[in-house]
């Protein structure tokens, strides 16, 4: 039986998420962020996702790009923003490149 | 999978006053948290694992007009389906405890951190979780 206090509805979230989505403003802004969320995302998962494909410890990855074991350990395991340079660096040790595309 | 988030009314109070186009980063963040999993999500410092005094606790993180920072602080509700059953949640939940902001380039302080860890056994200590509005 379902306890009483069951959350099944975050209630404070969706009426922002519903306040968001009534005004097309707000809910272009709030896609476009989440674009550029969702790419970063997929870009440092992608870089993670090959270097586990490809066998590679994390701390072989930083000796690749030349950076502190423990800094690159903290930026696939607790987040963080890298710089492009590092990016373009941590693609390259994977065997892979970064690509500009045209979006939809 | 499927997470959810429940604010905190000392978050919710924080939320009614930030300024323009901070509400929808923040939605937009959170909703990428719930479709992509809090624990395997790693976009570009806007969800962080903080450390030291913090460890155990989330960072949301946003920048508004003028550079302004905003800081939302999670803790991840997650277990068995009976463990979380028993804490009142339908599922695996971020919880968003409370949240802070300050200028550009500047620090919080070490009470300020104090004060939302307080806030975070607060709502721990709430067996089950209290039903929110």
């Amino acid at each position: 039986m379902e306890s009483p206090n069951a959350i099944r509805k975050p209630m404070y979230f969706e009426r922002m998420r519903a306040e968001i989505d009534a005004d097309p403003v707000r809910r272009e802004r709030a896609a476009a962020f989440r674009r550029q969320i969702d790419m970063v995302d997929d870009l440092m998962l992608g870089i993670d996702d090959r270097r586990i494909e490809l066998g590679m410890s994390k701390a072989e990855l930083a000796r690749r790009v030349d950076r502190d074991a423990s800094s690159i350990r903290r930026l696939f395991t607790s987040g963080g923003n890298p710089e492009i340079t590092l990016v373009a660096a941590l693609a390259e040790a994977v065997g892979m490149r970064v690509v500009l595309q045209l979006r939809d | 999978m499927t997470w959810y988030v429940r604010m905190e009314p000392a978050a919710q109070s924080f939320l009614a006053l930030v300024p323009e186009g901070v509400g929808e980063h923040i939605d937009s963040i959170l909703s990428a948290l719930l479709a992509r999993d809090p624990t395997r999500f790693r976009g570009g410092g806007y969800w962080e694992a903080m450390r030291g005094d913090m460890r155990g606790w989330f960072e949301l993180r946003c920048t508004g007009p003028r550079r302004e920072q905003f800081r939302l602080f999670c803790l991840l509700e997650n277990g068995t389906a009976e463990e979380l059953a028993g804490l009142g949640l339908a599922g695996p939940t971020i919880a968003v405890i409370t949240g802070l902001r300050k200028p550009h380039r500047t620090v919080f302080s070490s009470t300020d951190y104090a004060r939302v860890r307080r806030e975070g056994d607060a709502y721990r200590g709430q067996v089950p979780r209290r039903a929110l509005e």
